[in-house]
């Protein structure tokens, strides 16, 4: 993509050669049928989701749009492997021109798209394949890399959970500010780099300073110490909270909030560490158990009772060959809680409810809620706000498909929540002192 | 068009996977894609706009209007309401992004379009004031009319980096070159100074105003109005984005201020570009009911001022690069898209040909993997970015990166 005899090659490789045929190409097009937009990228939910996952983070420089269109057109629902090679290869032309670039800002900015890019690589590889820690790692490197390139500041931290140890990374505020610490924790498949683009750089650039961390079944606690993940996520939570103010002061204020299975994870510590004061189901996870045991059809009853379980796990597994969703859920269970086939792993999740520690919740609570979320029945709403009977205050916030933010996490519209969350900050808590625009 | 074809044969079948596209129709997918890519200047969000495109008839103006203008007003209504300053500044870009959007397509005549343009206007300077970012906005006296300017100081010690002058095309408008390419130049610390002339924006809808060949006429106006009452910066460099690929080549050939000129994308010979949609459209009359004839066809009729076919393809004979190349002396950027749906990709070449007499030529080509194959690397402005970016240090160092 260099200069102009460089191109011939290129140019025709992609194009028909120019004859009458581009004009008779011209006019088929003319009478071709027409389709309305179809505001997806796969007809896989779950593939389209994790496109959106990473164009969610374009106006943090985390992504550009063309070039991930142009990788889906080579990709299908289902197939790993090139779902792998097509992000990766989209990754490794964002490392060359993070390498050729001169401007300090471009070249942090092609870092940070090449970490994204590899952090999709990886996201669909199954739990043992050879390619993930390959992958993660050049995701982390390119990741760091280019805050460093950029001058973003930020702290690694290494936070001791029993023998082993969890990862941290904090981002200070530009200034000294009075608004509350965010804490930021991610859910079922995430990984502690994302989070800054998820909030903390958003967050920073209104004068916050945000404490993210990967938790026990997360990003490197999971890849390298085999940590799985525990319900009783105020271990953890309160784990970093310790480390962390034992080299920090004490902020006024703390909230906690939590990524996708993190609406329930952030809660559930709420409910027992009393240090923070605002808690952020992002979005509403009341009931993990009930989402995933809705998805089990309802002749399985029968058959376990008749011992057949294991004939009903089979039968998950064949489903699972046309249902990208439920091949990704089954196979990365074993890797994340230990669990073997559909029914284990629903019968594991069980204690995964709020139902039983939400009075305990006295925090200002804050639920959001995408109304068509793909993982998570709308009717837990009710369920949790009910359910919050000593909550100091419930704020809950719906978005509809008119709004763009109907899909889970609010993926693809990012604005939509932050603008809801930041005026919840200020409303609960107080604004920051100054932010950066006045 | 070629792109369009290209694109639908090279892909797999579409039963099984994506197309990477948000309609089958170049013209109604490339604006949106064009506008999606302003996410990445906070003046656009992809939900928001995925769930517009669901509620447009493909080929229906009148339903692209009608839908953009919709989430242009819930988003509105959603800065108003809104307390914390970046998000509401936010959603007032994005706002005026989509009303812009609607009216992009609509018929020149559309009795909409006057209070449209308005409130894309309103919506990007309350944009403005809530993100709390400084501006001059003025217009410059030009024949018998005034051209919109809009000038934005960059941070301490932008005066040691070259101004950068921003103009747009055949069909952009002042509030479009802030997502391009403004906000990107003021977060790497320049001086910013954008312009409409003559058959763009206010000076068309207001005062008439048709489209010049002798670009260099408006650019000396606003450069002249502007250096009244700013000094001199050390360095000033034209940027002109789609059909300005002609205009800044142009007046960067006649106004001796202008050290650096960048055409993003380069247009050469803008008469075959024309020429391919009105041959199309008088071979065939059918060929006017798709918007990629119908839109160029109708908005050429309104910023040139001419009616027919004939007289068309008749009035760009001027615009053309070839007339006035060997008088352009400056650092000169190419940009180009091997699948610009617009400009024949030759052209990149004819115009790198031309440029004898340049103090240096850098020519930067987009491939279909790269993302920014289409015109103006339309949906990969990060690519743009770090090109225009890149050969500013390299041309015209300043005193710090970012």
């Amino acid at each position: 993509m260099e200069n102009i005899s460089a191109l011939a090659t290129v140019a025709s490789s992609h194009t028909k050669p120019k004859t009458t045929k581009a004009e008779s190409g011209f006019l088929a097009s003319i009478l071709r049928r027409k389709d309305g937009g179809t505001g997806r990228f796969f007809k896989d939910r779950t593939y389209h989701h994790a496109v959106l996952r990473a164009l969610n983070q374009v106006a943090w420089h985390g992504a550009d749009i063309s070039e991930v269109l142009q990788a889906t057109t080579k990709m299908q629902a289902g197939d790993e492997q090139n779902w792998h090679a097509e992000w990766s290869a989209l990754a490794e032309r964002n490392l060359a021109r993070a390498h050729s670039a001169r401007n300090r800002k471009s070249r942090g900015e092609a870092l940070l798209r090449a970490h994204t890019y590899y952090a999709r690589a990886q996201f669909y590889l199954p739990p043992y394949d050879a390619k993930r820690p390959v992958t993660y790692d050049r995701c982390r490197k390119a990741f760091y890399e280019g805050l460093d390139t950029l001058g973003v500041p930020y702290l690694k931290i290494d936070v001791p959970y029993g023998a082993n140890k969890l990862k941290a990374v904090y981002y200070p505020a530009p200034k000294p500010v009075r608004g509350p610490l965010i804490v930021f924790h991610g859910g079922y498949d995430t990984i502690v780099e994302e989070l800054y683009f998820f909030l903390a750089a958003e967050a920073t650039s209104r004068g916050y300073s945000v404490l993210t961390f990967d938790g026990p079944g997360q990003g490197a606690p999971l890849r390298e110490q085999g940590l799985r993940f525990t319900h009783e996520w105020e271990k953890p939570t309160s784990a970093v909270l310790d480390t962390f103010l034992a080299t920090h002061n004490r902020p006024e204020k703390i909230v906690l909030i939590g990524l996708s299975m993190g609406g329930y994870l952030a809660p559930r510590a709420a409910a027992f560490e009393p240090r923070f004061d605002g808690v952020v189901s992002y979005d509403i996870c009341y009931d993990v158990h009930d989402a995933y045991a809705r998805k089990i059809p309802k002749f399985a009853a029968p058959l376990r009772r008749l011992g057949l379980g294991k004939l009903v796990d089979r039968l998950a597994a064949l489903k699972a060959r046309s249902s990208p969703e439920l091949k990704w859920a089954l196979a990365t269970a074993p890797w994340t809680h230990g669990t073997n086939g559909l029914l284990e792993m629903v019968d594991h999740l069980a204690p995964y409810t709020l139902a039983d520690v939400a009075r305990n919740i006295k925090q200002d609570v804050m639920i959001l809620v995408g109304a068509e979320d793909q993982f998570i029945p709308t009717g837990q709403v009710a369920r949790f706000r009910k359910s919050l009977i000593n909550a100091r205050s419930v704020t809950t916030k719906i978005y509809d498909r008119a709004s763009g933010g109907h899909e889970h996490s609010q993926l693809g519209a990012p604005t939509l929540w932050h603008s809801d969350f930041f005026d919840w900050l200020e409303e609960k808590f107080g604004a920051p002192e100054s932010t950066d625009l006045k | 068009m070629t792109n369009a074809t290209a694109v639908l044969e090279a892909g797999p079948a579409q039963a099984v996977s994506p197309r990477g596209r948000f309609f089958t129709n170049q013209t109604f997918h490339f604006e949106t894609l064009r506008n999606a890519g302003y996410t990445l200047s906070e003046c656009a969000d992809l939900g928001e706009m995925l769930e517009t495109t669901k509620q447009i008839t493909e080929g229906d103006m009148q339903s692209w209007y009608a839908a953009w203008a919709a989430t242009a007003d819930r988003v509105e209504a959603l800065a108003q309401h809104t307390q914390d300053s970046r998000s509401k500044g936010g959603a007032y870009m994005r706002a005026s992004t989509y009303q812009r959007l609607g009216e992009f397509l609509l018929p020149p005549d559309d009795p909409k379009r006057p209070a449209s343009f308005e409130k894309t206007g309103r919506l990007f300077f309350q944009g403005l004031d809530a993100l709390g970012i400084h501006y001059e906005y003025f217009r410059a006296p030009f024949e018998n009319g005034r051209l919109r300017s809009l000038y934005l100081p960059g941070p301490t010690a932008s005066e040691k980096k070259p101004l950068i002058v921003l103009v747009g095309g055949f069909d952009s408008i002042l509030e479009e070159m802030y997502p391009v390419l403004g906000k990107a130049a003021l977060d790497r610390g320049y001086s910013v100074l954008i312009y409409e002339g003559p058959g763009q924006g206010e000076p068309l809808r207001a005062y008439g105003m048709k489209f010049t060949p002798e670009w260099e006429k408006p650019t000396s106006a606003v450069l002249d109005e502007f250096l009244r009452t700013h000094a001199k910066p050390l360095k000033i460099v034209l940027i002109g984005m789609s059909m300005g690929g002609y205009f800044a080549p142009r007046a960067a050939a006649f106004e001796d201020r202008i050290d650096g000129v960048v055409a993003y994308d380069e247009a050469f010979d803008l008469q075959e570009v024309v020429g391919r949609v009105v041959l199309a459209a008088k071979k065939n009359p059918l060929a006017l009911q798709n918007p990629d004839v119908s839109w160029s066809y109708n908005t050429a009729l309104w910023t040139l001022g001419t009616n027919g076919f004939d007289d068309t393809l008749e009035a760009f004979a001027p615009y053309k690069l070839a007339f006035v190349a060997d008088r352009i002396r400056q650092d000169v950027l190419i940009l180009a898209g091997v699948e610009d749906h617009f400009i024949p990709f030759h052209q990149a070449a004819d115009f790198e040909k031309s440029l004898i007499n340049a103090r240096s030529v850098t020519t930067r080509i987009f491939d279909r993997p790269s993302g920014g194959a289409a015109h103006c690397q339309g949906g990969n402005t990060s690519l743009v970015h770090a090109a225009v970016f890149d050969w500013l240090l390299e041309k015209f160092p300043g005193d710090s990166q970012i």
